[in-house]
């Protein structure tokens, strides 16, 4: 960096052409858009009021569903709405029951009740009766059955990106109309959360029968039925005057409009056109209650990090524990989040600490090598062989704008402390993420773990073990191995968050995931929404559309 | 008398051929647009080549304690969102530009004036097979041609570099084969064919000089086009990588995402594409209008 300048010499000069220059183009004085850490409310309790019927509620998106075939993605595109056309047999409470945002009782949604057996290889749902599928071509109303559902996870099972959760069922029965009893291959005490998540939607078999896909039709048993798709442009609800809780939903419509570039969304909102968005940071938020005082926010707080640097840990130089443990000391994680996120964002961690503590992990709670410490992470580069570094590659997807920030200081830092050169690739959506889900690559990605699944199982089992598909961080462990297999065999929950903290101290001990810091974000509504609160890593405009079921507007 | 006046009438409306550099340089001073934008194409290529001189700061120095700082005295044109110096992100991307614009210009216009030679030259059946592919190329809309290029390849600046010099290629093929066939036809390359000269000989020595006139106004306004489409790419991420200081990739990266917490991120490197085209595109027509045959006989 250039010492201060005391006489003008050619960079002064240029220095103050410049200044000049941009007097003329940026008007109004100068600031600095940084900001304090958040000063908005985590929970936004229900309103305690009557709730009003009617209005048609707006949404500026930035996703659009890929493909509307549930059995073909879990992006957040289709789970911004398909949770509303569409049932679970469980679910997570919705903002008028929880008691905050990281209640995760589960609630009967489709099932009434259920029942695991003393070896947790058989559970059996007792189905709510007289549900009906939406009057819709070609189902047209009939009632709902348990058969229903065996003929759904078969089809999920057989095909598409969900297989890998209902593989693990080895046959189901429906003794009755209203019963289904699915029999694992192994024991699982947490497969009702499974069950719960999002990707788990009830669809209607007469449409995949007919059509051979999902991909023209959604026709299911949830509040709204889908009105509209039109790629890229919109997708309309509508209300579902048949759906099972009377009285339900309260809004007549909601309309998602396709709306990539983020100020347009802002300024959608701003003029009243979306009742509902989504802003990164605190000094987002700040701008737009400078226009919209009477905006309501809610500071969002995950409970964990989906991305985080995955390394080839199958081959050199990754496969070498200093290697891992030399990089993780030598990114300045808290920097990251005191910066790029203002303040407002997590270190990272990749199980949800509900599961294991009570408060948020702090720095300290991961151990020594995730600590910024440069100077023993080039010894240990050093003793592992490396005392000049060496060359790599990372390739990411741009999910937000903050993770280019991020990526680049992860190349600052590792340039910097431990002379690795990164070149980074950045890729479209398509070609990262096949790239990165076949594990073919060498090198670094910024990976990924979906962001639909909030359970303990598929948080630890589904991405960590070593034979699962979802293992995208390539994590070979015989310990995780155990620890994961351990943990869906052990129903008590004073023992299961004893088994998933020894699995997070292992993964931090080992490098296995090396997590990156996460922005919280804050949710922003208009004055007149109420019940409509983002849960633990289910935002409400998106994965946690669910709740929106119960939303109504005052006005 | 009357046979007199006409013979005087006659001198006077002969043309006078100047030197292409008189000609330019007559065009300059008519034109205070063409000159604005010949001075303007030495201050970025001035800048492009002296950027090391020039930046106050390290293109790729981060300082994320002053992200998004607003345009101040020590960083005039601010900082981004890891805290680099904007200015100097913006004097290097003048480098990666012109880098990318007069390599690719280079390579389409070197490729176009081969193909476009031999074709001229040659007509028959080689013409007939290089400009249907010509054709072919060219019923590709430019833009989609070099997305679709950078896509199969590996998004890297090397790559768009070559995309563009691809989209250029059957255009400027199509300028000289005309061009050639003008020239072939004059009585100077029949006295050449007539005396044995060797069809190379005639080609380089007797056609070539008489051709590069429109190729160069042609490369220039490439050029103009080049920096935008380089910009394009990497506005569309298939361009250069981060962190190399792009000003396409600047404006997309950053600029887009911070609009509106900070301005001055899209500001200045579209500033600096938009001026840095419009030099170009403006010094084009003035060399067209300096070299065109019949302007230069005035």
């Amino acid at each position: 960096m250039p010492a201060p300048y005391s006489r003008l010499n050619r960079r002064d000069f240029v220095r103050l052409s410049a200044a000049g220059v941009s007097a003329a183009a940026v008007l109004g004085p100068g600031r600095r858009a940084t900001a304090a850490a958040s000063p908005y409310p985590d929970w936004l309790p229900a309103s305690s009021k009557p709730p009003k019927r009617g209005g048609v509620m707006t949404r500026a998106s930035a996703w659009d569903p890929p493909v509307i075939d549930p059995r073909h993605t879990q992006s957040v595109g289709l789970f911004q709405f398909v949770g509303l056309t569409s049932n679970r047999l469980v679910r997570y409470p919705f903002t008028d029951e929880a008691n905050g945002p990281a209640d995760l009782t589960l609630k009967g949604d489709l099932a009434e009740s259920w029942q695991g057996s003393a070896d947790f290889r058989v559970w059996t749902f007792k189905l709510r009766q007289g549900v009906k599928w939406q009057n819709l071509a070609p189902v047209n109303g009939r009632e709902f059955v348990a058969a229903d559902v065996k003929y759904c996870f078969e089809q999920y099972a057989k095909e598409g990106v969900q297989a890998f959760t209902f593989q693990e069922i080895e046959g189901i029965e429906t003794p009755d109309k209203y019963t289904v009893r699915v029999h694992l291959k192994t024991p699982n005490t947490l497969f009702p959360q499974n069950v719960a998540e999002p990707v788990a939607v009830l669809f209607a078999r007469e449409v995949l029968e007919e059509d051979g896909d999902l991909k023209k039709r959604l026709v299911g048993t949830g509040p709204y039925t889908l009105k509209e798709h039109t790629r890229k442009v919109r997708i309309v609800l509508q209300r579902n005057p048949d759906y099972y809780d009377k009285g339900r939903p309260y809004v007549d419509e909601y309309v998602i409009l396709s709306t990539p570039d983020a100020a347009t969304r802002q300024a959608a909102f701003r003029t009243g056109q979306a009742d509902f968005i989504w802003v990164a940071s605190p000094s987002e938020a700040e701008l737009i209650r400078k226009t919209n005082p009477q905006t309501m926010v809610q500071a969002y707080h995950n409970t964990l990090a989906p991305f985080g640097v995955a390394l080839a840990q199958d081959r050199p130089p990754f496969n070498d524990l200093r290697v891992r443990r030399a990089i993780s000391m030598a990114i300045d994680r808290q920097k990251m989040v005191d910066t790029v996120f203002e303040g407002h964002g997590i270190l990272g961690w990749g199980v949800p600490y509900i599961y294991y503590q009570d408060t948020p992990p702090t720095a300290k709670d991961f151990g020594p090598w995730w600590q910024y410490k440069p100077a023993e992470a080039k010894k240990l580069l050093t003793d592992a062989g490396h005392p000049n570094g060496f060359s790599t590659t990372l390739f990411y997807y741009e999910y937000f704008p903050q993770m280019t920030s991020q990526v680049q200081l992860v190349q600052q830092d590792l340039k910097k402390n431990l002379n690795i050169d990164v070149r980074i690739t950045k890729l479209d959506y398509t070609s990262y993420y096949g790239r990165y889900v076949e594990s073919k690559w060498d090198g670094m990605s910024w990976g990924f773990q979906s962001g639909h699944a909030v359970g303990l199982d598929e948080r630890t089992y589904m991405y960590m073990h070593s034979k699962s598909t979802k293992n995208f961080f390539r994590v070979n462990d015989s310990v995780i191995d155990d620890l994961t297999t351990k943990l869906r065999r052990t129903p008590d929950r004073a023992e299961q968050r004893a088994i998933a903290k020894k699995i997070v101290d292992r993964e931090y001990d080992q490098v296995l995931r090396m997590w990156m810091p996460y922005d919280n974000g804050f949710l922003l509504f208009q004055p007149h929404m109420r019940n409509v609160a983002a849960g633990a890593l289910r935002r409400s405009d998106g994965y946690g559309s669910p709740t929106l079921a119960r939303t109504w507007m005052e006005k | 008398m009357a046979t007199v006046t006409e013979r005087v009438v006659s001198i006077e409306e002969a043309p006078v051929v100047i030197s292409r550099t008189r000609a330019l340089l007559a065009a300059l001073r008519r034109k205070p647009l063409g000159a604005a934008s010949a001075a303007l194409l030495v201050l970025i290529v001035f800048t492009a080549i002296f950027a090391e001189v020039l930046a106050p700061y390290d293109p790729l120095a981060t300082r994320p304690e002053i992200r998004l700082a607003a345009p101040s005295w020590e960083h005039p044109f601010g900082t981004d969102d890891i805290g680099r110096d904007v200015l100097s992100r913006v004097i290097y991307g003048a480098r990666i530009s012109l880098w990318v614009g007069l390599l690719a210009v280079g390579i389409g216009t070197a490729a176009g004036m081969i193909i476009g030679l031999l074709c001229g030259y040659c007509e028959g059946r080689v013409d007939l097979i290089f400009q249907r592919v010509m054709d072919a190329v060219q019923a590709i809309p430019g833009l989609l041609l070099a997305l679709a290029i950078v896509s199969v390849l590996r998004p890297n600046t090397t790559n768009a570099m070559l995309a563009i010099a691809i989209v250029i290629i059957p255009g400027n093929s199509r300028i000289v084969r005309g061009a050639v066939m003008s020239a072939k036809q004059n009585r100077y390359v029949e006295a050449a064919q007539a005396i044995g000269c060797r069809h190379p000989r005639i080609i380089l020595s007797h056609i070539l000089p008489n051709v590069t006139a429109p190729i160069l106004v042609i490369a220039s306004i490439w050029l103009g086009n080049a920096i935008l489409i380089e910009a394009t790419l990497s506005f569309l991420g298939v361009g250069t990588q981060p962190p190399t200081p792009s000003w396409g990739l600047m404006l997309s990266s950053t600029g887009r995402a911070f609009m509106e917490q900070a301005p001055w991120l899209a500001i200045f490197p579209g500033l600096a594409i938009s001026l840095a085209v419009l030099g170009f595109n403006l010094f084009g027509d003035t060399l067209r209008d300096a070299w065109d045959p019949k302007l230069r006989r005035n």
